[in-house]
């Protein structure tokens, strides 16, 4: 499926697995704790989302938590490391992926 | 004003209902009103446990992901964000409030005795009405409209609770309540919800409204709850302590004394995430058993004696038989169900075992 015809929930779920898959243990442990970061924003949201009082469906998946929509900035400036560490040929693709699909949700 | 108008109605039918129903009732119908009673309080109690449960899972599995951060040196900011709200918490004690205060002045009529109505001055003021249904969290694809359907349950439920009505038999007053209680049964029964399901017809959440009555039996497990915010809990923990082996340094994996903890820990958590589903399954049941047992009750007391007279809103599977049985499986229920939060809080403690 194309990355526009996902709901929100399903672009989280994406960018959450593109994150859980990728090997952390040979990145800077800066971006470690920057992609642990973005693990526990996501997993915010996607709580958010499946507990939040729900009388409209249909709003609820664009529905922002606070949390959420702060982590922007968090999230643009790891995908600032994660395309410089493409450029040198680091395989960090899944981390840009990741980053990117949730910067298509906020 | 208008409060206060309702208690006063509220403490008046409790003296008019007994004096004006004027029914010899069966044993058997006596049995099953005490059962109500029983099940509906025992049912409130899980539920509250389970909703204070899915908040400690949440809390872990924050804590988790933030005590890696802070072991690898970050400084992350420490928010816990709760998954429900203080008022979704009231809204649910106020419906099991209302159901509790129904059960046992029901019971008060048919077993004829004020001494049984125990319990209700103290919840005389919390009537729920359908202003609060937007409120719920149901978790559910439910169009306006069958918003509205359940509304109107509400709406009876409580103006039965706050209004005199000394001229309205019994039979009638459990027939005309028995859909409402079901709808509240079924509200009951979308908390709980199924884990979200990835499949392509839930992944949509298509606003169509269900059939009703509804067939609850084959209702889609897509509807998120209860299930998936405490499945997601416990899989965003496993999912960090995995992460920690991993980023371990080579030397730390070969002389951690604490390694053969950590895999234990995982191993518990894996097994307790399945335990809690399957309690939170039973708890979904529960609430369908005490529809059914008031289902039982109001075709008891229906003038027909005929089951298939009653208004109902839910095509409910196939019960056991509502007896003492279910009761005590409610009760194991309720403690299975306070172990498995006492675990969530010794491991937010750090001392799971």
């Amino acid at each position: 499926m194309k990355l526009d015809e996902m709901s929100a929930l399903e672009r989280l779920r994406y960018a959450e697995w593109l994150l859980d898959n990728q090997d952390l243990s040979d990145i800077p442990k800066k971006t470690q704790l920057e992609v642990l970061a973005a693990q526990q924003a996501i997993y915010m949201e996607i709580q958010a989302l499946q507990a939040r009082p729900v009388s409209m469906r249909s709003s609820e998946y664009s529905t922002l938590t606070k949390e959420f929509s702060e982590s922007r900035e968090f999230f643009e400036a790891l995908e600032g490391w994660a395309n410089e560490a493409n450029k040198s040929g680091k395989a960090v693709e899944a981390i840009l992926k990741g980053v990117m699909t949730v910067l298509t949700v906020l | 004003m208008v409060k206060q108008k309702r208690k006063f109605g509220f403490i008046f039918l409790l003296f008019i209902i007994p004096t004006a129903c004027g029914h010899r009732f069966e044993p058997a119908l006596k049995a099953e009103v005490r059962l109500l009673l029983d099940a509906v309080q025992l049912v409130s109690e899980i539920s509250r446990a389970q909703f204070e449960l899915a908040e400690n899972a949440n809390r872990l599995a924050l804590q988790s992901n933030l005590n890696l951060q802070f072991d690898l040196g970050g400084r992350p900011e420490v928010r816990y964000p709760a998954l429900f709200t203080a008022e979704d918490h009231k809204i649910r004690r106020a419906i099991f409030a209302n159901l509790t205060e129904y059960s046992a002045r029901l019971n008060a009529i048919i077993l004829k005795s004020e001494a049984e109505n125990g319990g209700l001055a103290l919840l005389a003021d919390k009537a729920f009405s359908s202003r609060d249904l937007g409120k719920l969290g149901t978790g559910s694809v439910l169009s306006e409209n069958t918003l509205s359907l359940l509304g109107q349950g509400f709406d009876e439920l409580a103006s039965y609770l706050s209004t005199p009505r000394s001229d309205q038999n019994l039979t009638e007053l459990a027939d005309g309540l028995n859909e409402n209680f079901e709808k509240v049964a079924f509200l009951l029964f979308l908390d709980i919800g199924g884990i979200v399901n990835q499949s392509e017809a839930c992944g949509k959440q298509q606003q169509t409204a269900p059939v009703i009555p509804i067939v609850i039996a084959d209702f889609p497990e897509c509807r998120s709850g209860l299930r998936a915010v405490t499945n997601e809990a416990l899989g965003h923990v496993t999912k960090t302590l995995r992460l920690r082996l991993k980023l371990a340094a080579p030397k730390e994996l070969r002389e951690a004394k604490s390694r053969p903890a950590l895999l234990d820990k995982i191993y518990q958590l894996e097994q307790l995430r399945v335990t809690i589903d399957e309690r939170l399954v039973a708890t979904r049941a529960g609430v369908l058993g005490l529809a059914a047992l008031h289902r039982k009750i109001a075709s008891h007391l229906s003038q027909s004696g005929d089951p298939q007279a009653l208004t109902t809103y839910l095509k409910l599977p196939v019960q056991r038989p509502i007896d003492q049985g279910f009761i005590s499986n409610l009760e194991t229920l309720k403690t299975d169900v306070q172990n498995s939060n006492a675990k969530i809080l010794s491991a937010l403690a750090g001392e799971f075992k």
